[in-house]
């Protein structure tokens, strides 16, 4: 009998985790009220695919947009359009509880119009590093995977302090670095964008971080008249070589006389999901090779 | 041939002149304004052969090369602007309205969708442009004529389908690659230092040679075609040649620097405010201020937010506007 006593309160919390509402308070301080977890999930950007998988949503994931290759399951999925441009009508198909979509990428009036139909939309819009823990956990919340969520979010943040710790070095001058995120026209990012702050943690400083645009094509003048230590590109694999190489041209450049020129794989770099910290990790090995 | 206006030659020297200046300062303007400012005093020390080697670079394998490309994209896309206007006998005619910059784009584009390198870019451009010239003139031909109005209503609806195609293209394609391709459809000069230039130098220096050859049939043809017929002038002959030579200063235009607005049809206006509209002094009036204006627009460009830099497209309708707006008020 106090066996029975104990099993039923053990399973209390999980019942009342599926049928009491569950409240979070998404990136645009709206509350988004679920009556259970969410079942029927559909993302809007492949880094917010990557982060339901992280929080152990595989089983309620119902589709998401394309170049979601990550984890290689997420493949499978059914395709909705690309992020910027939404099949609304398969969207209805599939009848999700929970659209999470991402606020500055998906078109806002397509956004506008799936709220108008009803659909539950969580708004994700991370702006650094801590924002990835906190979304961990309110999907986690949504999708009734809090105490997965919860242990995924803090050893993120471990790994990230650990990380922080071992390449802070304010004594060090710090090397300057050129961000290549496209060729023709060269494109670069200032200090707002998630990989220029990856650069910061290792020990770098962005040329151009000063810059008002988050992402903007500099004159190629510019590039020579900073002269960085270091070029960065964040070009897909196929490519990022004929980018480096083109910077051969410009012998003048310390980048190019030293040969410090790389490539680091853009889907580490780009999204903010727990896999950013590999790009951390690649970009502070290329920056500091002694640590 | 000074019988058409026997006063002109003479007295348009001063203008010539003002234009030859106004060349000159746009290059210099050119040469010292960038991302840093180089001043005069080390401009001089660069001629004299000791500028520190950031100097040299800026000077000689950036800012020269590039304001050479601005010079002889602006110069044939004024020339090309002129042509049109001859041929169609239409203000509103400028290199871009038989669909030229919509077929030529449309290619472009195509081969920036499949990854082309800079080579697959240019060429298909400037095969784009060929193209969409000989659509415009096996279609708008009918019985060995090429009625003037067929041929511009030919070619407004063949731009209007190359605009459709080119909506489709950016539709398709992924986000990453549509900033290239919008900066390229607003016209580009950031990649000058490695393009060879000297095809194009050819096509200007011997194309105004050419017309120059042809500006007073072109006046005569301009009052109609019975009066040129009564003259003894094939204008039929000379409407192919028009088209043949627009679209070859266009469609070199384009491989320069991507497809720019305005030059072609603002820049010959303007010259025809100021000085009138014989072609003797028109062709070369205008080459010289579409491409002094090219080049300041382009240093604009590239100083006005720098360290970022604006497609130059957008500068000269920006510079180009307000200046024919105010001319045609005045006039």
């Amino acid at each position: 009998m106090p066996i029975l006593f104990f099993l039923l309160f053990l399973c209390c919390p999980i019942w009342a985790d599926i049928n009491t509402p569950i409240s979070v308070v998404d990136d645009t301080q709206q509350t988004i009220t679920l009556t259970h977890t969410a079942q029927r999930v559909i993302s809007l950007s492949p880094a917010i695919t990557e982060m339901v998988y992280a929080v152990g949503g595989a089983a309620s994931i119902q589709a998401t947009v394309d170049y979601s290759n990550y984890p290689e399951q997420a493949q499978q999925l059914p395709v909705i359009g690309s992020y910027k441009a939404l099949d609304i009508e398969r969207i209805i198909q599939l009848q999700p509880d929970l659209i999470i979509a991402w606020k500055s990428g998906n078109p806002r009036q397509q956004i506008a119009q799936l709220k108008q139909l009803g659909f539950i939309v969580y708004m994700s819009e991370p702006r650094n590093f801590s924002d990835i823990s906190h979304t961990l956990i309110n999907l986690g919340k949504l999708l009734g995977t809090s105490v997965l969520a919860k242990q995924k979010a803090h050893s993120f943040q471990q790994q990230l302090q650990r990380l922080i710790q071992r390449y802070s070095r304010p004594e060090q001058t710090k090397k300057r670095v050129f961000i290549q995120i496209w060729n023709n026209p060269v494109m670069t990012v200032n200090q707002q964008h998630l990989i220029s702050k990856v650069v910061t943690i290792c020990n770098g400083e962005n040329i151009f971080a000063h810059v008002s645009t988050l992402t903007f094509t500099p004159t190629l003048e510019a590039i020579l008249h900073a002269n960085p230590d270091i070029i960065l590109s964040t070009g897909m694999e196929k490519y990022a070589t004929q980018w480096l190489q083109q910077w051969q041209q410009w012998p003048l450049l310390t980048a190019v006389k030293k040969q410090q020129l790389y490539a680091i794989p853009p889907d580490y770099i780009v999204r903010h999901t727990p896999r950013i910290l590999l790009g951390i990790q690649s970009v502070c090995k290329v920056l500091n090779p002694n640590i | 041939m000074s019988y058409y206006y026997p006063d002109k030659k003479y007295s348009l020297i001063p203008f010539f002149l003002l234009l030859l200046l106004l060349t000159l300062s746009s290059f210099l303007f050119s040469l010292l304004y960038g991302s840093t400012y180089i001043s005069l005093d080390a401009f001089y020390s660069l001629l004299q052969g000791n500028a520190t080697p950031l100097t040299h670079t800026l000077i000689y394998q950036l800012r020269l090369p590039r304001a050479l490309t601005a010079f002889v994209t602006g110069a044939l896309l004024s020339l090309a602007g002129v042509l049109m206007q001859a041929l169609l006998r239409n203000p509103l005619a400028d290199p871009y309205v038989l669909g030229l910059s919509g077929g030529s784009a449309f290619f472009a584009l195509l081969a920036m969708l499949w990854g082309g390198s800079h080579f697959w870019i240019t060429g298909s451009a400037f095969s784009g442009a060929l193209l969409s010239t000989l659509l415009v003139f096996f279609l708008g031909k009918k019985q060995q004529q090429l009625p003037v109005s067929r041929l511009l209503l030919t070619g407004i609806i063949l731009a209007s389908g190359w605009g459709a195609l080119i909506s489709f293209i950016i539709t398709i394609t992924p986000p990453e690659k549509i900033h290239g391709m919008l900066f390229w459809l607003m016209g580009d000069l950031g990649y000058s230092y490695n393009k060879p230039l000297s095809l194009s130098y050819l096509i200007l220096f011997f194309g105004l040679g050419y017309v120059l050859l042809l500006s007073r049939k072109l006046n005569i043809i301009l009052w109609g075609e019975l009066y040129a017929q009564s003259l003894g002038i094939n204008s039929q002959a000379i409407h192919i040649q028009l088209l043949f030579l627009s679209s070859l200063f266009t469609a070199s235009a384009i491989t320069l620097a991507g497809s720019i607005g305005f030059i072609g049809l603002i820049i010959p206006h303007t010259i025809r405010l100021l000085i009138g509209s014989d072609h003797r002094f028109l062709l070369p009036a205008s080459m010289l201020l579409g491409g002094s204006l090219l080049v300041i627009a382009d240093t604009l460009a590239r100083t006005i937010l720098s360290p970022q830099q604006l497609p130059v497209g957008i500068l000269t309708a920006l510079v180009g506007i307000p200046v024919f707006l105010y001319l045609l008020n005045k006039s």
